[in-house]
């Protein structure tokens, strides 16, 4: 990010430009010399005014002046911090006459490396299992108590976070002010720069608690009724409560209050997640005349997962002496909601092998979900498979090189449903008037908000998968190489509907995209006396590509309001579809050929300035508009790829593990802000490369500084979709066992000590904190970043101590 | 014992079979499903209210409507092309595409209060009491026709939905044509002006009443340069028939002040409040860039004129300047301001009906009623009366009567409606720098519409997908 200097430069450019910018449509003439008392009067507008574009903050004055030693604030150190971790954990193990047990518990405190963020950890676990007879049973219960002291770190800066905050922050603001207190004038800067909460207030001040309860318990019961024929039932329950207290204070200040004190408000959050599973199952497993393996399963499953959650805000308080919603006077938000979705499955599978040498198996699943319409609810799947053991056969067995040598075939259906739990429905939704004299009654009003569909059912997805294990010298190097084809059909999607219907979109079982690839996986063991080394290379490529719509032939969706997707037949799911960037206009020339629609060389920018982006002409017309949208990439990578390493030798051990992806590309979408050479924030490092003039036109790829952007620079186009391919380290550990000798001694069974470096290297291109952005829900508009929390690098030193 | 042990299984598995149905069903709990409402006058009549809710939306009445109905026109001038991405920019340029999200927003929510509208009327046999029933459909119908009038206006001819539709029914829906969309206002209004109250208690007032019926077809009529019928309709207004009901108020600056809300000069309105949660304005819909006002609207009032002073700009903090003319103070647990949005006023009917009367025939004589109507609400704000003499010839008559409509209504949605009725726009652009033609004078069809209905055909002049 550009530092206080810089950035004043930057407004200064940027706000000259509107200026200029403004001359030349009203035919007027003026230069940038002019202050602010003679530009307000030659554009006509009253003196004092100041929301307007055109005028110089008078803040970056002295920076303009080159005067030395003014504030430089890098927020970016301000914010973030380096946390200290510290996990204990503590088990006891053992078991006797059929009967084994395990008790644990561990404690975990992690500072956040957002300063004001953290969280701590209580938890314990126990476990035992009996045998007796033919019986078996066991249980199996876990429970945590988190405390989380949290700070709003995803999303835009404009909904008050501390990391976006801290890059859209302008550099030219102190945090503190002479007397202390914090500063606030980057809230209440006028000229049109952008109101941006002082984050380290932000992040200090607001007081944000949560409370987790995690439970999670499962019981099982094994009866042998004959030989070889198993009963099992297994039920297993998890809950999760959440409570969130969250209070902003009177210190810091709000859009109706610019100066602190504000109007506190505080809110109060919970949720109750509730999830039960039962599963029946008998099994029966037999060898016959030591030839025949028969394995046959017969299973039974419910499901049910209920979720209750509830909100209320307040504000009002008289003071910040007490945080909870009694000392608020009013409530301004309130929210309280119940949910709940089940599922059955039954399941009948059968397993044969002659000899270990030639595998078949054969399954059916049914599975019936509470979420789609009442004529669709089941879905059916079967899948079958062979498998043959070429290296067991007598013409392989000799070859003792050759330690594994498989091929299996295989195709199998499975069902998706994950769309919200009463999507089939037609729902209705509240919207309030009010009317009345005076202040005015709320009068409640109802209307129909989505479409229903009776129909809706299963998402299925046929997958056919040809494999190959290839193993020698005793699997000391070995290979898995897998290729699968797969088509997904009656894909649940939303799809657009138009507008004179009523409504926007429509959940339907609508088209089909296949799914093929080829997976590799490389592993290798080797042993040189006293030296261990593992190796594991992983590769993955998937191709995806759509091959039906319905009735269309390509959907596009908008996110965010600004970023469009298209969906389209013979194309991947869900690729950004933007302007494609061409430079920017290099000088009048460039322009001029521009505006003559019959040269197509450069194509025709509405409202485009010298310095602003040109773009490619897609459809050849000589102008760039809506119509010149083109694939630019998807959130998918070509391929994925990962490496992990072991090494021992006597009482060391090595582990290294890392992952990657190539081709991927990233909708960064925070650029709009960072990196819009606008100057109402503060922007990236970028900007001392940016257009100034003619004689300098900074890399010829980065526009000029405008508060006021011109031709189509604000649109959404390449020049906000990066390469999101990168290779990343994921752990180093170090460890060092004591020798067994001297541990005995001490009475101690082992002892380890490691150290472990988490995060230490990503190699990336991209320009963002994260290559590894969150998948949004919706499968049609993936890979955004629009303000994400950077991955922590950490080092861990830990002691592993048994007795 | 083997076969025991399977039976019992195989019995178990039965059970669950059985009650697998019933472990299936999940009705939602937070919410309600359509099929079971539309059951009673109570839920009719909170469908009714859904209808009005819409109109408050940034989507319409709240911002957008007054982007593609003041923005346009000579009122306002749009100075920052990158804001929004340049969406009300172009909007004020007549560079605005199909792909303009304010166009494509007052488009999408019309269509949806329609959809709301229809609902009410399909379902009006819910209701048990018959006063309930006229008056609900008369209220639905009044804002049907009203988002009509909107669309008809901005897009000229557009798919006609008088009843529910499905969405595959919508996908192959044509543009109907203009004539026969003014023919359904016109039939929803009659409706509604005969079956509407002329008032209600306090605790209803912001309803539809016949009395807006009545002005909203006056001014339709007015808009199909349908004189005598105009005339016929706003002069009940101004009987005894309605004796009582409306009135100028003699101070220009009490008809918006926050304390006279739904005042007799508010024919009808946009209704919002600030003190109950949910139903204000936020700060970005505040008319906070007075800047933007067209510097020749300014300078066009007499000093005298008391309408001048409504659109100076009181400064609440270095960033917000918002017009008198909508001032409110914020309440500080909302967040909101309340101010009203007026979608016509008395004075509206006045001015209208002094139109009509002017084109049916001009009146030279001082004595004019035309005249008459156009002195009283001139008069009203404090400007000096037109003599006969000065206004000495129907067109005359008529520039200046366009020239006050300017100066009694802005930012009330009236200005580009009144100059691509008279079909003035283009001298009125002119004037402020832009030059138009007539495919200006609609809106484009919004492209998100155009690509999923085969059957639409866009306006000219934008490019056809």
């Amino acid at each position: 990010m550009l530092g206080a200097y810089d950035f004043a430069r930057l407004v200064y450019d940027a706000h000259n430009e509107a200026y200029l910018d403004l001359l030349e449509s009203k035919n007027l003439t003026g230069s940038i010399n002019d202050d602010n008392a003679t530009r307000l009067a030659t554009l006509g507008e009253k003196p004092g005014t100041t929301n307007v574009t055109y005028l110089i903050p008078e803040e970056i004055v002295p920076y303009i002046n080159g005067e030395p030693g003014l504030t430089d604030t890098d927020w970016q150190d301000e914010v973030f911090r380096s946390g200290i971790t510290t996990k204990h954990s503590l088990s006891v193990s053992g078991g006797q006459n059929g009967v084994d047990y395990f008790i644990s518990g561990n404690y975990a405190k992690e500072d956040g490396i957002v300063i004001g963020s953290g969280q701590e950890t209580f938890g314990g676990r126990a476990k035992v299992n009996v045998k007796y007879n033919n019986v078996k049973f066991g249980a199996n219960v876990s429970m945590s108590h988190i405390l989380y002291d949290l700070v709003p770190t995803e999303d835009r800066f404009t909904k008050e976070t501390v990391v976006a905050g801290a890059l859209a922050a302008a550099p030219i603001f102190p945090v503190y002010n002479e007397d202390g207190s914090y500063n606030f004038d980057n809230y209440n800067w006028s000229h049109k720069q952008q109101a941006v909460l002082n984050p380290v207030a932000l992040a200090l001040e607001r007081k944000d608690r949560m409370k987790r309860n995690k439970m999670m318990g499962q019981a099982y019961f094994d009866w042998e009724i004959i030989d070889n024929l198993h009963f099992k039932t297994e039920f297993g329950a998890t809950w999760n409560s959440f409570r969130r207290e969250i209070y902003r204070p009177s210190t810091l200040p709000t859009s109706t209050n610019k100066v602190p004190p504000s109007n506190p408000e505080g809110t109060v959050r919970t949720k109750d997640n509730f999830g039960w599973t039962w599963e029946n199952t008998l099994n029966y497993s037999k060898r016959f005349n030591d030839m025949h393996e028969l394995t046959v399963v017969l299973g039974q499953s419910m499901q049910r997962e209920s979720l209750e959650a509830s909100r209320i805000t307040g504000n009002g308080y008289p003071n910040d002496l007490v945080h909870t919603l009694n000392a608020s006077t009013a409530a301004t938000k309130w929210d309280s909601s119940r949910e709940a979705w089940t599922l059955a499955s039954f399941i009948a599978r059968a397993q044969y092998n002659f000899d270990h040498k030639y595998l078949v198996s054969a399954s059916l699943r049914a599975d019936g979900s509470s979420r789609f319409g009442s004529n669709n609810k089941w879905g059916y799947f079967p899948s079958a498979s062979v498998g043959w053991y070429l290296s067991e056969e007598d013409f392989l067995k000799e070859q003792t090189w050759l330690s594994a040598l498989k091929i299996r075939a295989s195709y199998g259906q499975s069902g998706n449903f994950s769309i919200g739990n009463y999507d089939t429905y037609a729902l209705l939704g509240t919207d309030n008037y009010v009317l009345g004299t005076g202040d005015g009654n709320l009068v409640p009003g109802i209307y129909p908000s989505s479409i229903g569909n009776d129909n809706l059912g299963w998402e299925k997805t046929a997958m056919t998968n040809l494999g190959l294990e290839f193993g020698v010298l005793n699997n000391m190097f070995r290979l898995e190489v897998d290729l699968y084809n797969s088509n997904t059909s009656n894909m649940l999607l939303e799809v657009p509907v138009p507008y004179i219907s009523g409504f926007g979109t429509s959940l339907q079982n609508r088209g089909k995209v296949n799914n093929k690839g080829l997976e590799i996986t490389l592993s290798t063991q080797n042993r040189f006396g006293d030296f261990r080394w593992s190796n594991n290379f992983n590769f993955a490529m998937n191709k995806n590509e759509v091959k039906d719509l319905g009735t269309v032939d390509e959907i596009v969706t908008v996110c965010n309001s600004v970023i469009y997707y298209v969906t389209r037949v013979g194309e991947s799911i869900g690729n950004y579809y933007t302007l494609v960037t061409d430079g920017i206009f290099m000088n009048q020339e460039e322009l001029d050929i521009a505006a003559d629609l019959n040269d197509k060389r450069i194509a025709y920018v509405a409202g485009a300035k010298v310095g602003d982006f040109k773009y490619k002409d897609m459809n050849g017309d000589g102008v760039i508009n809506d119509d010149d949208k083109a694939i630019v990439g998807n959130y998918a990578p070509k391929f994925t790829y990962g490496w992990s390493t072991q090494m021992g030798w006597k009482w060391f051990d090595l582990a290294v593990s890392t992952q990657g992806t190539y081709g991927n590309k990233i909708a960064n979408i925070n650029r709009r802000y960072i990196n819009s050479m606008e100057g109402s924030i503060n922007n990236m490092a970028d900007a001392l490369n940016r257009f100034v003039s003619v004689d300098n036109p900074g890399n010829g790829q980065i526009v000029q500084a405008n508060r006021s952007a011109t031709g189509k620079n604000g649109t959404i186009s390449t020049w906000h979709i990066e390469d999101g391919s990168y290779f990343r380290i994921r752990d180093i550990t170090f460890g060092v066992t004591l020798p067994k000798k001297w541990t005995n001694h001490a009475g101690l069974e082992k002892v380890r000590a490691y150290f472990t470096a988490y995060n230490p290297f990503t190699f990336s291109n991209y320009s963002g904190y994260n290559p590894e952005v969150s998948q949004n829900s919706n499968p049609l508009t993936p890979g955004i970043d629009y303000g994400t929390y950077p991955v922590a690098r950490s080092y861990v030193f830990g002691l592993n101590v048994s007795f | 014992m083997k076969n025991h042990i399977l039976t019992v299984a195989l019995c178990a598995l039965g059970m669950f079979a059985a009650g697998c149905d019933d472990f299936l069903e999940e009705l939602p709990q937070s919410s309600a499903a359509s099929a079971n409402f539309y059951k009673n006058d109570n839920d009719v009549k909170n469908a009714v209210n859904a209808c009005y809710a819409n109109l408050q939306k940034s989507q319409l009445y709240g911002e957008f409507m007054i982007n593609m109905a003041e923005t346009r026109s000579d009122n306002i001038e749009d100075q920052n092309p990158g804001g929004n991405a340049g969406r009300d920019y172009n909007i004020d340029k007549f560079t605005a595409g199909a792909d303009n999200a304010a166009i494509t927003a007052v488009w999408q929510y019309s269509y949806n209060t329609i959809m709301r509208c229809n609902a009410v009327i399909q379902n009006i046999g819910a209701c048990s009491v018959e006063s309930n029933k006229i008056q609900y459909e008369a209220e639905a119908r009044f804002l049907r026709a009203l988002m009509y009038f909107n669309i008809v206006r901005f897009w000229g001819d557009a798919p006609l939905v008088l009843t529910q539709i499905t969405s595959e029914q919508s996908v192959n829906a044509r543009r109907d044509e203009a004539s026969k969309i003014y023919d359904a206002i016109v039939d929803d209004l009659n409706f509604a002006a005969t079956n509407l109250p002329k008032s209600y208690d306090k605790t209803e007032m912001g309803r539809a009443t016949s009395g807006a019926a009545l002005a909203l077809l006056g001014k339709v009529y007015l808009t199909q340069q349908k004189w005598a019928d105009c005339k016929t309709t706003l002069q009940r207004l101004m009987s005894s028939e309605f004796d009582g009901v409306y009135e100028l108020l003699p101070d220009v600056a009490e008809v918006f002040k926050m304390e006279n809300k739904l005042n007799k000069e508010m024919v009808f309105v946009v209704h919002y409040s600030k003190v109950v949660v949910g139903e204000g304005h936020n700060f970005s819909q505040y008319y906070k860039n007075a800047s933007l006002l067209d510097r020749a609207l300014r300078t066009a009032y007499e000093d005298n004129d008391a309408r001048k002073g409504l659109l100076e700009t009181i400064s609440i903090d270095k960033d917000n300047t918002p017009f008198v003319k909508f001032y409110d103070t914020f309440d500080l647990t909302t967040k909101n301001v309340g101010y009203d949005q007026p979608v016509i006023r008395y004075a509206d009917v006045l001015l209208m009906y002094a139109e009509a009367l002017n084109e049916i025939s001009f009146d030279a004589s001082e004595s004019s009623e035309a005249l008459k109507y156009l002195n009283q609400v001139r008069t009203r704000s404090g400007a000096t009366a037109y003599k006969a003499a000065d206004l000495n010839s129907k067109d005359k008559f008529r520039e200046q009567l366009m020239e006050e409509r300017r100066l009694e209504f802005p930012l009330e949605c009236h200005r580009w409606f009144d100059l691509i009725r008279t079909n003035t726009a283009e001298a009125a652009m002119a004037k402020v720098g832009l030059n138009i033609t007539k495919n200006d004078y609609l809106y484009p069809i919004p492209k998100y519409e155009m690509e999923l209905c085969p059957n639409l055909t866009q306006n000219p002049g934008y490019s056809d997908k």
